[in-house]
């Protein structure tokens, strides 16, 4: 779809981990479309899809609700807004794990902020959560 | 995905293969900590044909490496493209593997009984 700032689309997909490879897929193609980057659509879509790990196993643990991906390709920048119904986290939990103590897991959220310019939670919503993550283009370089 | 697993002298090499993410990565530790669990003295991961990595796939390579450090055992990653040594980078996760240029070269770091 055509907004007077780029293109948007929207994709809604359960909360099953099988339909990662399609969205990685969906939004690679959309983000070279929309002329990123090779390597920093490769982020884009590692941040993308850690967040909706996160969301199948934390928020939605293991039940098959959906998750709306929605993008908006602008002229100054790349947004993502994820979408879930499920519980909301605590925020007390988004702060991220310290890095220096080695364990599996719990790096989804310090790999999101590594390589987003923006990652932004929204707990306003009655049921649910919205996720923003937020990718300047070069040459805007706002974030 | 695929995950195959040779044995070398002195250890055992496990290829990755695909995209590594939540779905699959169950996969990729099943082998690896099928090793560990042998106490193979050298694991040799090859990352050569890894096209996506994810935290999920790390996490299984943190385990195994802890799972083998437990018995003085070693894992060595080989054939990390750019793309997975950044996301290594990215996790802070590049100087606590150790990447090797080649299977021998690994193979020369092996622990000596």
């Amino acid at each position: 779809m055509a907004t007077p700032d780029g293109h948007e689309f929207s994709l809604t997909i359960p909360a099953d981990a099988r339909y990662l490879a399609m969205l990685r897929a969906v939004v690679g193609e959309a983000l070279e479309v929309a002329g990123f980057d090779p390597e920093e659509g490769k982020e884009v879509v590692l941040a993308l899809c850690e967040a909706v790990s996160n969301i199948i196993s934390h928020c939605y643990q293991g039940n098959c609700e959906p998750i709306t991906v929605r993008c908006l390709l602008l002229s100054d920048r790349l947004e993502i807004r994820l979408r879930d119904w499920g519980p909301k986290p605590d925020p007390s939990e988004l702060k991220g794990r310290d890095l220096d103590e080695l364990r599996p897991g719990g790096l989804g959220l310090h790999i999101m902020r590594e390589t987003m310019d923006e990652v932004d939670f929204d707990f306003s919503h009655r049921d649910g959560t919205e996720l923003r993550l937020v990718k300047y283009r070069p040459e805007t370089d706002a974030g | 995905m695929e995950v195959v697993s040779h044995k070398l002298d002195g250890g055992e090499k496990i290829e990755i293969a695909g995209e590594v993410d939540m779905h699959n990565s169950p996969g990729v530790r099943e082998k690896l900590l099928e090793a560990a669990g042998r106490k193979v003295p050298l694991v040799v991961v090859d990352l050569a044909g890894v096209e996506y990595i994810d935290s999920s796939g790390l996490a299984t390579l943190v385990e195994c490496l802890q799972h083998m450090a437990g018995y003085g055992g070693k894992l060595a990653l080989i054939g990390a493209g750019k793309s997975t040594r950044d996301v290594f980078a990215i996790a802070r996760l590049d100087k606590v593997f150790t990447f090797y240029d080649s299977e021998e070269e690994a193979l020369a770091s092996a622990p000596k009984n």
